[in-house]
């Protein structure tokens, strides 16, 4: 596997979540503002979209059916083709060692639902804007 | 009465012959015969037997001296006589009253007694075979008149037997008995002297030996009446299985028996006697088998203790290994058989009624006061009474582990009770941790659609909002942010109950903190033209949780807020105060009733002044525990119409402080 760049107009964003209105709501906010969205609906699509996609960022629901967010995060940084992926992680959950444990396993950023479409927008831009 | 005939008889003259043998010398025996069938009336011994055939030996030595007197006062002196009859009579009915007594006492298998007995009764029958008979036969009397001279040693040699039997081997402790065996000894005494005398032609003494054999009597008839006769013949304890105690006495009495034959020979060589070799060397003879004898049974019975012991031991060490019922009374089935050797007894549950007819229950199983089983055995068996006590120990060890097998049973129910009972609570912890989970993720997931879509319409990206649209849908997203809030609550409540609620301290910048909760509030404030001042300069460190106290502080903010009318004003103030900090939240709002004061931090209890005000009414209970899980407290100050301050203290560094600050 070479680490080759794969030159594209427009970034890929993976979201991924169970929940089709908030998925709906995550391409559209984030289509908006330039990018190109390709969506998962439970943690094992998510995992072969982002093997096969190579997308830039992830933004990964924590609650998910057959691979939960914090399993798939630790699955994708293993992986050596999506171990440098930028990923958000979404959480409903009020515990905040949740939210360890989300960068224990190596997400990069996190947000909690209910959370504002703007400021999704804001942070995939922080980071993909530093690369 | 009797001992004061003795002390008259002793000392009336000889020549009152008629009023000393006959009218005292009678009226003494009877009285002792009377006396002993009083005593047998009176006390109802189990088996009066022995003591009717004591009192029979009594009455015809009774009789024999009432002829005996009347031959002495007619002046005639025939031998044999009549009288010689009824003596002789007495001692077979005297040594069959001790051997009933022995019987009755359940002492029959004692060899040990039989054989010191036997060897001190050869020793006399030597000593009487060489001064009385031998002299008797050996003397010009018809065979008639040596056969009845011969008699009386042998007779007295059999009751002596017997009654070393019974001394030797019976429970003799009762004052009774020790009264009948001191007569029976003073009436041997009494007859041995009597016929050494009138053999060795010195007739002298016979005020002694007269004196002797009625006191012997008397002695015999009180043993009756005393209230302890019964014991004569009462069942006693099995034999004793212990190795024979060291009896110095009976020791010494054994050994000078021993040395009769010798001292015999010996005198009798010294005075130039003729040697009795044959009946020496046939004593001598006799009483080595019988030192065999005493020898072998003393062997064989430390061998039998010895393996009970190892028995009982094994036992006890096979009781600790055994589980269960069943295996306890197979472990103690076994110890038993191996104690008596082999056979003859047996451990029956009570009430399973599977003993065999025959047997006798020899030790009770008894647990907590309630006879569980019995161990029985065959009455007949020899090796049976011979290990009654290590029968009992048996019975009393299988009891005891019976008992702890209970204990032991009882105590393990508990524990697996405890147990599944632990489990439970665990389990029900872990439902509602997920209860907890489940609900969060259910209620925020709607709501995150819900809100999200409303930001995309609030800001325009669907399209342009004319002013009304614009403002319903901002109170459509001022409730959903409430909506949101309240499940924010409800769950940290929720954790504090489940004593879950994680603090984690660092050292923060209170005044910092209290800035932006600040700003936070402004925004809700702005609506209803509120004011809110924040006082909060200086850097202020305390040891604390964070993300608590800017909880603690937002909650406090929109207390304030949502309980002022419009134009007053909100004031947070943040300031040292001795070790502590002061956290003050004013407000210029409705104010708290004084008699509600008191219910204000109850869950969801919400002050009647504020009616109009939204909340979820759990806000002051998570400030209250936020600032004493940080040893902090809370007071409160009103006014209805004036305002209300809260005033949280918190001690700048609370425990671990120290540690982290170095």
């Amino acid at each position: 596997v070479t680490d080759q760049v794969i030159e594209r107009e427009r970034p890929v964003v993976l979201a991924a979540d169970d929940d089709e209105d908030i998925l709906a709501l995550i391409a559209f906010r984030l289509e908006r503002s330039g990018y190109t969205v390709i969506l998962a609906r439970d943690g094992e699509e998510a995992l072969a979209l982002a093997r096969d996609e190579r997308p830039d960022l992830a933004v990964l629901d924590v609650m998910m059916p057959k691979l939960d967010g914090f399993a798939l995060t630790r699955r994708l940084r293993t992986d050596e083709a999506t171990s440098r992926m930028p990923i958000i992680l979404l959480t409903a959950r009020a515990q905040d060692a949740d939210v360890q444990r989300g960068f224990d396993v190596g997400a990069d950023d996190y947000l909690r639902k209910p959370f504002n479409p703007q400021e999704l927008r804001a942070r995939v831009q922080a980071i993909l804007g530093r690369r | 009465v009797g001992l004061l005939l003795c002390a008259v008889y002793a000392a009336v003259p000889t020549h009152f012959v008629v009023f000393r043998e006959l009218v005292l010398y009678t009226v003494t025996e009877v009285g002792a015969v009377l006396a002993i069938l009083i005593g047998v009336a009176v006390y109802r011994p189990a088996a009066p037997t022995a003591w009717l055939l004591i009192a029979a030996g009594l009455a015809f030595t009774s009789i024999g001296d009432l002829l005996f007197g009347v031959y002495e006062v007619i002046g005639r002196n025939p031998f044999p006589s009549p009288a010689d009859g009824f003596y002789l009579a007495a001692y077979p009915c005297l040594a069959a009253g001790v051997v009933v007594a022995i019987r009755c006492q359940g002492r029959a298998q004692d060899r040990r007694a039989l054989i010191d007995a036997a060897i001190i009764a050869v020793s006399a029958g030597l000593l009487a075979w060489a001064y009385i008979i031998q002299p008797a036969v050996s003397g010009d009397l018809t065979p008639f008149e040596a056969a009845v001279t011969s008699a009386y040693p042998i007779a007295d040699i059999v009751v002596l037997a017997v009654t070393l039997r019974f001394v030797m081997g019976s429970h003799w402790d009762a004052p009774a008995l020790r009264l009948l065996v001191l007569g029976l000894f003073l009436t041997f005494v009494g007859d041995f002297v009597y016929q050494g005398d009138v053999l060795g032609g010195a007739g002298g003494n016979t005020v002694f030996v007269n004196t002797t054999l009625l006191l012997g009597v008397v002695v015999m008839g009180l043993a009756g009446l005393h209230r302890s006769m019964a014991a004569l013949t009462a069942p006693t304890e099995g034999l004793s299985e212990r190795t024979e105690r060291p009896d110095s006495l009976r020791f010494v009495l054994l050994a000078g028996a021993c040395m009769v034959p010798p001292v015999v020979l010996a005198v009798q060589a010294i005075r130039g006697e003729r040697l009795f070799v044959p009946a020496v060397v046939t004593a001598t003879v006799v009483l080595i088998a019988l030192v065999g004898a005493r020898f072998a049974d003393i062997t064989t019975r430390a061998f039998r203790a010895a393996d009970r012991e190892a028995a009982l031991r094994q036992y006890a060490s096979a009781l600790l290994a055994a589980e269960g019922e069943e295996e306890l009374f197979a472990v103690a089935r076994r110890a038993a058989l191996a104690v008596v050797g082999g056979r003859g007894v047996d451990i029956v549950r009570a009430g399973s009624g599977t003993g065999r007819a025959g047997d006798v229950v020899v030790a009770p199983v008894e647990v907590r006061g309630e006879v569980m089983a019995e161990l029985v055995a065959d009455a007949d068996h020899a090796g049976v009474s011979r290990s009654r006590n290590s029968l009992a120990i048996v019975a009393t060890e299988l009891a005891l582990a019976l008992e702890r097998e209970g204990l032991l049973a009882t105590e393990r129910a508990a524990v697996l009770a405890l147990a599944e009972r632990n489990e439970r609570l665990a389990e029900l912890d872990r439902m509602k941790d997920q209860f907890v989970s489940t609900v969060s993720h259910e209620l925020r997931t709607p709501l995150t659609s819900m809100i999200g879509y409303l930001q995309i319409v609030l800001e325009g990206e669907a399209g342009e909002l004319n002013p009304e649209q614009k403002h319903f849908l901002e109170v459509v997203n001022r409730n959903s942010d409430r909506l949101n809030q309240l499940i924010d609550d409800i769950l940290f409540v929720a954790r504090i109950d489940a004593g879950k609620l994680s603090i984690e301290k660092e050292w923060v910048d209170l005044s910092k903190l209290a800035r932006e909760a600040g700003e936070s509030a402004r925004g809700a404030a702005r609506r209803t033209g509120l004011d809110v001042r924040v006082s909060a300069d200086d850097e202020l460190r305390v040891w604390a949780d964070p993300v608590r106290l800017g909880q603690l502080l937002d909650n406090l903010l929109s207390n304030a807020v949502k309980f002022t009318p419009e134009g007053g004003v909100v004031s947070l103030d943040v300031a040292p105060r001795g070790g502590d900090v002061r956290v003050e939240v004013s407000d210029t709002g409705v104010g708290i009733p004084k008699d509600e004061m008191t219910r204000l931090f109850e869950r969801f209890f919400r002050a009647s002044t504020g009616t109009a005000a939204r909340g979820t009414g759990l806000g002051l209970q998570i400030v209250k525990t936020i600032a004493e899980a940080h040893g902090g407290t809370v007071s409160v100050a009103s006014r209805v119409g004036q305002g209300t301050t809260f005033t949280i203290d918190l001690p700048m560094r609370s425990d671990g402080a120290e540690a982290a600050a170095r």
